[in-house]
C-alpha cells in the first residue's frame, strides 16, 4: 500500500545542511501496526510527515496504492491527507473552545463530504473509541487518556486507510498509554489499517507487529515483534 | 480566535466607526463652517457700544444721533435686542418668536430679497403703523392665511412681506436673525413690547451698508462726534466679517481639533486590528498547523481569518454606531453646533469603512496563516 524508494530529506541551503533521512526504503502494509524508535533528531517525526504527505522528500520516490504521490500538487496532497491519513499527535492538538463533537467534526470542513453526513460520522468515531457520552464536553473538561481517544476520533472521522501516530503517549500515564496502544493496534488488525506510531517508550513498541530502528536519518533494524519480545526504550535525549 | 483577541478586535473596529463617523461628519460641519465664512460682505460695518466681549445696548436716541453723524450715502438701520416677552398667536397656537425691531432700510444694509410682499417704508415707519415682516421660514410654517395677521401680546399686526430664511449669523453678526425672526418698525416695537420709552438701551447695534468706507473711515467719523459728549460710551466699529471672526477661529479650531484626534483614533484602531489578528495568528500557529494537516489548503485558513475578523468588524460596527451616538449627544451637550457629527449618513460611511478596513487588514494576517509550515509548528511541542 505505502512504498517509499530512497527517500531522502534534507534541510537547509548549502553548506549549512541537515540530512534528516538518507535513502530509506520502506513498505507499509494493511493490518500492520509498525512502531518507529530511535533517538531524538534519529528522523522518526520526518519519516512520518513525509509518509502523511505533510512534508515532501528531497529525493526518492513515493508511492501511495501504486501512485506516486511526488508529482501531486499542493490540492491533491491536502485532499490525502484529508481523506488517507489519519493524525495524531503527542499534545492531542484539540481546539479548546470547541466541543469533542465539533473537534471530531474538524476534517469535515477541507473535505467534499456532504454536511448532513458529519455529525452522523463523528458519533460513530466517537462510539468506536467509546466516548460518545463526551460529545457536549470541552476539551478541558476530559482526562489525558480522554483527550487522546478524542484525537483518535477525529482521526478516524474521514475512515482514513493510514493513522499515523507521532508519540500519542507521550503525555500519558502508563496504563492510559497501554488503553490507547490497544486501540491504535485494534484499528490495524480489525479495521485493516497501515498504523505508524512513532515513540521513545519500549512498551508501545513491544505493542506493534514490527519495530523500525532509526539512527542519523537511515532505517538500521527493520523486524517483526511477537507476543513475548521486549524492546528497550532509547532515551529521549 | 481567542475571546480576549475578539473583545480587542470588536471594540478596536467599534473605536474606528466612532472615528470615522466623527471623521465625516465633522468633516462636513467644517466645509460647512468655511463656506459660511465666506458668506461675509465687506462693505457691511456694525457700530455697537462694548468693551471685550460684552455689547452693552444703547437708547433709540442715542442710535439715532450717531446715525446723524454719517454721511447720506451710508445707509444704515439699527438692530434691537429681541423682545423676549412676546407671545405670537397664530390661530389656536401660541408661538415663541424672536421679535426684533429695524428701520425701513434694514434690507438694504443686508442686501435682501423679499421673497413676497415688500418691507415696510420709511413713511410707515414714522406713523407707527403696526405692521410685520415675516420670514420665508415662517410663511412656508404656516401658510399665507394664517399670517395674513399676527397678534403679538393680543395686538394685531399687518404681515406686509416675507424676507428670506434664515441668513446665519455671518451677516447678522450678533445673530439676532434667525428663521423665526419678525421684524417690527423700531418705534412700534419700543411703544408695544417696552413702554415706548426711548431712552431704554435696547438697541445692539446699528448695521451700516458703507461702500467706499472703511473700518478707519467711520470710525474716526464716529469718534471726532463722540469726543465732544461728555461720559462719551466706548463705540466701536467693526467689519462684519470680523466680529464673528473669533469665534469663528474659535470653532474651526475645536472642530479641526476633534477631526485629527478622530483621525488618530482611526489610525490606532487599524493599527490595534492589524496587530491583534497578526497576534491571533503567530499564538495559534499550532491550530493552523492542525488544520493543514487535517486537510486545509491555504485558502482555507485565508478565508476562516477573513470570516473572523468581518465577524468582528460587524459586531464592532454595531457597537461603534451606539457609541458614536453617545459621543454626538454628548458633543452637542457640551459645544453644540456639531449637529451633522452624527447621522445616517457618518454612521453607514463609519461602518462600511471600518467594515472595509477589516477586511483589508485581515489580508496581512491571512496571508500569515497561508505561508505556516505545519512541520514546523506541530514539532515545536517537543
Amino acid at each position: 500500500m505505502i512504498e517509499l524508494v530512497n527517500i531522502t530529506k534534507i534541510y537547509g541551503q548549502k553548506p549549512h545542511t541537515v540530512k534528516a533521512l538518507e535513502r530509506i526504503t520502506l513498505q507499509l502494509k494493511p493490518n500492520e501496526m509498525t512502531a518507529i524508535m530511535g533517538p531524538s533528531g534519529s528522523g522518526k517525526t520526518t519519516l512520518l510527515n513525509i509518509i502523511g504527505c505533510l512534508d515532501s522528500p528531497t529525493s526518492g520516490e513515493y508511492f501511495l496504492d501504486g501512485k506516486n504521490t511526488s508529482r501531486l500538487d499542493l490540492k491533491a496532497k491536502a485532499q490525502l491527507r484529508n481523506e488517507v491519513f489519519g493524525f495524531v499527535f503527542q499534545a492531542f492538538n484539540l481546539l479548546a473552545d470547541k466541543t469533542v463533537l465539533e473537534n471530531v467534526m474538524l476534517p469535515f470542513r477541507y473535505s467534499r463530504r456532504p454536511r448532513r453526513e458529519w455529525k452522523q460520522r463523528a458519533m460513530t468515531a466517537l462510539s468506536q473509541m467509546g466516548i460518545a457520552d463526551l460529545a457536549q464536553r470541552y476539551p478541558d473538561q476530559l482526562s489525558g487518556g480522554q483527550q487522546q481517544r478524542v484525537a483518535i476520533a477525529r482521526a478516524l472521522a474521514n475512515d482514513p486507510k493510514v493513522i499515523l501516530a507521532d508519540e500519542p503517549t507521550g503525555n500519558l500515564d502508563s496504563t492510559t498509554s497501554k488503553e490507547i496502544i490497544d486501540v491504535l493496534k485494534a484499528l490495524a488488525e480489525k479495521q485493516g489499517k497501515v498504523v505508524v506510531v512513532v515513540t521513545h517508550d519500549g512498551m508501545v513498541a513491544s505493542q506493534a507487529h514490527r519495530l523500525l530502528q532509526m539512527m542519523d536519518g537511515r532505517i538500521i533494524d527493520d523486524s517483526q515483534i511477537d507476543s513475548d519480545s521486549v524492546v528497550f526504550s532509547h532515551p529521549s535525549v | 480566535m481567542k475571546p480576549l483577541y475578539r473583545t480587542l478586535l470588536v471594540i478596536g473596529i467599534a473605536m474606528g466607526v466612532v472615528a470615522t463617523s466623527l471623521i465625516f461628519g465633522v468633516g462636513q460641519v467644517i466645509i460647512m463652517h468655511m463656506e459660511e465664512r465666506g458668506e461675509y460682505d465687506l462693505d457691511i460695518y456694525t457700530v455697537y457700544h462694548g468693551s471685550g466681549n460684552t455689547i452693552y445696548g444703547m437708547s433709540l436716541d442715542f442710535i439715532r444721533q450717531i446715525r446723524s453723524w454719517l454721511p447720506e450715502d451710508i445707509t444704515a438701520s439699527v438692530i434691537s435686542s429681541d423682545a423676549h416677552d412676546a407671545v405670537l398667536r397664530i390661530d389656536a397656537g401660541v408661538w415663541d418668536a424672536n421679535v426684533i425691531g429695524v428701520d425701513a432700510d434694514f434690507p438694504a444694509v443686508f442686501g435682501m430679497d423679499l421673497t413676497n410682499g415688500r418691507f415696510f417704508t420709511k413713511a410707515e415707519q414714522e406713523n407707527r403703523r403696526r405692521v410685520c415682516v415675516v420670514t420665508s421660514d415662517l410663511m412656508a410654517l404656516f401658510g399665507e392665511d394664517a399670517l395674513e395677521l399676527l397678534t403679538v401680546n393680543g395686538i394685531e399686526y399687518e404681515v406686509i412681506g416675507t424676507v428670506q430664511g434664515d441668513v446665519g449669523t455671518a451677516r447678522t453678526p450678533f445673530g439676532n436673525y434667525s428663521s423665526n425672526t419678525i421684524f417690527f418698525p423700531i418705534e412700534v416695537w419700543y411703544e408695544d413690547f417696552n413702554q415706548g420709552d426711548f431712552r431704554h438701551r435696547l438697541i445692539m447695534q446699528l448695521a451700516v451698508y458703507a461702500p467706499g468706507y472703511s473700518k478707519a473711515d467711520l470710525t474716526q467719523l464716529v469718534s471726532q462726534n463722540l469726543i465732544h459728549m461728555e461720559d462719551a460710551p466706548a463705540i466701536k466699529v467693526s467689519a462684519s466679517n470680523e466680529i464673528g471672526y473669533s469665534s469663528w477661529v474659535q470653532d474651526l479650531l475645536i472642530l479641526t481639533g476633534i477631526f485629527f484626534v478622530a483621525f488618530i483614533v482611526f489610525l490606532l484602531a487599524g493599527l490595534n486590528i492589524i496587530q491583534i489578528a497578526s497576534a491571533n495568528v503567530y499564538d495559534q500557529q499550532r491550530i493552523f498547523g492542525l488544520k493543514v494537516a487535517l486537510g486545509a489548503l491555504p485558502r482555507h485558513l485565508a478565508g476562516e481569518i477573513t470570516g473572523e475578523i468581518t465577524a468582528c468588524a460587524l459586531q464592532g460596527g454595531y457597537l461603534g454606531i451606539v457609541l458614536a451616538g453617545i459621543v454626538n449627544t454628548v458633543m452637542n451637550q457640551r459645544v453644540g453646533q456639531y449637529w451633522a457629527a452624527f447621522n445616517v449618513f457618518t454612521a453607514i460611511a463609519g461602518m462600511l469603512l471600518s467594515l472595509l478596513v477589516g477586511w483589508i487588514t485581515a489580508i496581512i494576517p491571512a496571508r500569515q496563516a497561508a505561508k505556516i509550515d505545519p512541520v514546523l509548528v506541530l514539532r515545536e511541542e517537543r
